[in-house]
């Protein structure tokens, strides 16, 4: 019969849909031709490296989880630095999206990995300081964790809807100061790198004396969902990343009213900075970063350090985090914990609610 | 030579653009085809592509798996009962019906046809009135949010089966796992009873997952089947009255779903359930629904493919990602340093009339692709079932794992295996639960925004203008539906008696 003839070819694909699906389980930036040889191992004067230490990272797939899905900030700045990593290493480094209960079970499921530097994490404020500082039952504390590099940081924008007429951080203050109950603060609750400069804001406001307990916050689920209740006029104002208002921006169905970064930046010549603007206080960055779990050796932690540093000198390294919209910002293992370590003192010190 | 759709045309016929449309398309299919495994784990598992190619080709490429998955969503849904995402549940209902009818191949070929009519005409209205559209979406609040949630849940009456009362219920019980996790407001825990794994949240592809697929191929095999389909091959494609009945149906389909995809917070899933509720109101024998109406698998089909593609709307002129697919074609953007959005049409104007111009070859390859597909595909109803539900249930389980990479997610599918058991031994429906599920947590959101911004009065539902209307809608089709099924139950009653 004609049917059963064709059967095998048909039975072939099914395998070949298969095996497809199988593949796909794993998400790898494939590593480029080894043309750049493996870095030496720095020898510790001393104590013998051990051969396991030394042959790091060998064949062996290097596992970055990112606790959030595939497309988002800490997601792209991961991509951009396991690919240059992957490049000076000679190593595959895959990215993993472990996405769902705002970063917490990924995180968990990256520090209770295996400290042998196979298993790393896509670390940011929203994986580190701000859980510690302002989430409730968090499973992980922030200094149980090895810190191995900060990547590169971005700043935050302040948006205001068109009808507001909002033309500066003043403007906003002023109309709080005159009648909050009518200001719509728009916000994702305390639980995200978002709401790190809005908090600044209510501190330094309440500093001034303006008082901001009668405002209307309102809690969006995602950035992406404050960024259009901003450009449709259904609240006032927020703070959103750079690249989630840039085109409604250009389209002038909002207003951007300041940057946090210390310079202006490039995608925004014309959008004065909170510094510029008085706000000095206002100043968070978001940051991107990896880490480890607790206990990974030295030796390790030195080989992906030094390797990271050592692309992020390079000109490609400056042009791909650029294309992202962030900016190379390079802190090495030390330096990378205190500042982690700080950031979740200053977001404690100015919780909202 | 001026830069504008027809030289878009031309360069996306360029060999390589059309290479890259082709792989992307028929990548597309091929996930869209395997239960669980959607574009979106695709793509972001093809994201790295965008450090070897060009921009115009890899965007082509993302773009084709995006639509394309639309196209293959239908096929398991149809033969074997197993929708694999949620915009799909409810080509089952009368898709399977038809394939046990041995009208497998009209009702395949009915869904690549309603696609490409779909798929070609979002395009068209992404072509020609993309930003006013775009800005209508933007008067779309969470008050507004919250009415056409509420408007959305009037579908209900039509997917709840015999007892509306046991859809309701079911609907309540999707709402209520909906909560399970952190609270999307405060990051609080909800029902977490202190699991890591439960902060995470129910993913609705396990879930339904779990609802029709696990339990249909166990259901299956314990009742013995042998083969879905055993009579011989029947039609390819639709003749006929029945032909005319599903090209009427993909169109008010493609009307529905470019009307409400539009809205950033409008999924496809959501769209499909209003898109078969209206079929099935509007239509002279209602009670064909659920028993293989040809009309019920064109509309559900063309609206989800509509709705999907009026998503590029706001992503193309605002730069607003509307879903998680849309969001890595606008991560593919960014990793070239583009922004979506007006801008890209008067600086990269090249490129984004090529990737506008590739989605209409796209559809075409697709449509060309999918129509000789259907003999193959429909020849899988009648393979044995020892081996096809193995196979099924083993996809299922990859498909399950590739949401967010974690066991959790296939654990979540088989406990939903199991009571998707139970339910079809009692005749529980399962689609208002994945309705309630959707609904839910949306509806949650959006209406504790609205209270937010209201200071607590609820004044703000009845004084702004979309929301009352379709608040009023909302009444009326309930009583519209009400009226009918009480006289439904009274007959129905009668007869029992």
């Amino acid at each position: 019969m004609k049917i059963t003839r064709k059967r095998p070819v048909f039975l072939a694909a099914l395998l070949l849909l298969i095996a497809f699906a199988l593949a796909s389980c794993g998400q790898q930036s494939s590593p480029p031709a080894p043309a750049t040889p493996a870095p030496a191992t720095p020898a510790t004067p001393g104590t013998p490296a051990e051969p396991a230490v030394r042959s790091y990272p060998g064949t062996k797939p290097i596992e970055v989880i990112v606790p959030w899905s595939a497309g988002g900030s800490t997601d792209m700045v991961s991509r951009v630095a396991a690919n240059l990593l992957s490049a000076n290493l000679g190593a595959t480094v895959n990215i993993i999206n472990e996405a769902g209960g705002q970063g917490i079970p990924g995180t968990v499921s990256a520090l209770t990995g295996a400290a042998d530097g196979y298993t790393l994490l896509g670390d940011a404020d929203g994986s580190n300081a701000i859980p510690e500082a302002w989430g409730s039952d968090i499973p992980f504390k922030v200094g149980e964790r090895t810190y191995i590099c900060r990547i590169a940081s971005f700043p935050w924008v302040f948006a205001a809807a068109s009808d507001t007429g909002w033309k500066t951080m003043d403007d906003i203050a002023e109309a709080i100061r005159n009648n909050p109950s009518e200001v719509q603060f728009g916000w994702l609750g305390g639980t995200a790198g978002a709401d790190c400069a809005p908090a600044q804001f209510i501190a330094a406001m309440q500093a001034q004396g303006i008082d901001t307990s009668a405002v209307n916050m309102v809690t969006f689920a995602g950035g992406a969902d404050l960024a259009t209740a901003i450009a449709g006029g259904h609240v006032d104002f927020g703070c959103v990343s750079t690249t989630s208002v840039a085109s409604t921006y250009e389209a002038g169905k909002l207003e951007v009213v300041s940057i946090t970064s210390a310079e202006r930046f490039p995608a925004y010549p014309d959008v004065a900075t909170t510094k510029e603007q008085g706000w000095d206080t206002v100043n968070f960055m978001g940051h991107v970063g990896f880490s480890g779990p607790e206990g990974m050796s030295e030796e390790v932690v030195q080989i992906l350090a030094d390797a990271m540093a050592e692309v992020m000198a390079g000109a490609e390294a400056e042009q791909k985090f650029s294309e992202i919209s962030a900016i190379p910002d390079f802190l090495g293992p030390q330096d990378f914990r205190a500042y982690v370590l700080n950031l979740a003192d200053t977001l404690t010190a100015i919780k909202i609610n | 030579m001026e830069v504008n759709f027809w030289y878009g045309l031309l360069n996306s016929l360029a060999p390589m653009n059309l290479l890259y449309c082709f792989l992307g398309a028929i990548l597309g299919t091929i996930v869209g085809v395997l239960p669980g495994l959607g574009p979106t784990a695709t793509m972001a598992m093809l994201l790295p592509i965008t450090y070897y190619l060009d921009p115009t080709g890899s965007i082509i490429m993302l773009a084709g798996i995006f639509y394309g998955a639309m196209y293959g969503g239908s096929v398991t849904s149809i033969l074997l009962n197993v929708p694999g995402e949620a915009s799909s549940v409810l080509t089952a209902v009368d898709g399977y019906q038809m394939t046990k009818q041995g009208r497998a191949g009209e009702a395949l070929a009915i869904s690549a046809i309603g696609s490409f009519i779909a798929g070609t005409a979002a395009i068209v209205v992404l072509q020609l009135l993309a930003p006013p559209l775009a800005d209508f979406g933007l008067r779309f609040g969470p008050p507004e949010y919250v009415a056409l949630m509420l408007f959305c849940f009037t579908t209900l009456i039509a997917v709840s089966g015999k007892r509306m009362s046991k859809g309701i219920l079911m609907a309540l019980v999707g709402m209520f796992i909906a909560c399970i996790g952190l609270d999307p407001m405060s990051g609080r825990q909800r029902m977490t009873f202190g699991s890591v794994n439960l902060m995470r949240g129910l993913d609705v592809v396990p879930v339904l997952m779990g609802l029709f697929g696990v339990s249909e191929v166990i259901a299956s095999a314990g009742e013995g089947l042998l083969t879905i389909y055993k009579g011989s091959r029947g039609k390819l494609i639709p003749r006929g009255e029945e032909m005319k009945k599903g090209l009427w149906a993909s169109l008010r389909g493609t009307v529905i779903g470019i009307v409400f995809g539009i809205l950033p917070g409008m999924m496809p899933s959501v769209i499909s359930f209003i898109a078969y509720d209206a079929e099935q109101k509007i239509s002279k024998n209602p009670e064909k629904f659920g028993k293989g109406a040809i009309e019920g698998v064109a509309s559900v089909e063309a609206s989800n493919n509509a709705a999907a593609e009026a998503g590029l709307i706001p992503l193309l002129s605002l730069g607003i990602p509307t879903n998680a697919a849309c969001a890595l074609l606008f991560a593919a953007f960014m990793m070239y340093g583009l922004q979506p959005g007006p801008m890209l049409f008067t600086q990269h104007g090249e490129m984004a009339w090529t990737v506008i111009a590739s989605m209409y070859v796209g559809n075409v390859i697709l449509v060309i692709l999918n129509l000789p597909l259907v003999g193959i595909w429909a020849r899988m109803a009648t393979i044995p079932y020892r081996y096809l539900g193995p196979i099924t249930l083993a996809i299922c389980f990859i498909g399950a794992f590739s949401v967010r990479n974690t066991m959790f997610d296939v654990w979540t599918m088989v406990l939903f295996g199991v009571l998707g058991l139970i339910m079809k031994k009692y005749q529980w429906p399962a689609a208002p639960l994945i309705l309630g599920f959707i609904l839910g947590a949306q509806l949650e959101r959006n209406f504790r925004a609205s209270m937010q911004m209201s200071a607590g009065s609820p004044a703000i539902f009845f004084t702004r203008p979309i929301t009352v209307v379709f608040l009023v809608l909302t009444v009326v089709v309930l009583l519209f539906s009400l009226r009918t099924k009480v006289s439904a139950f009274i007959k129905a009653s009668a007869v029992d008696e």
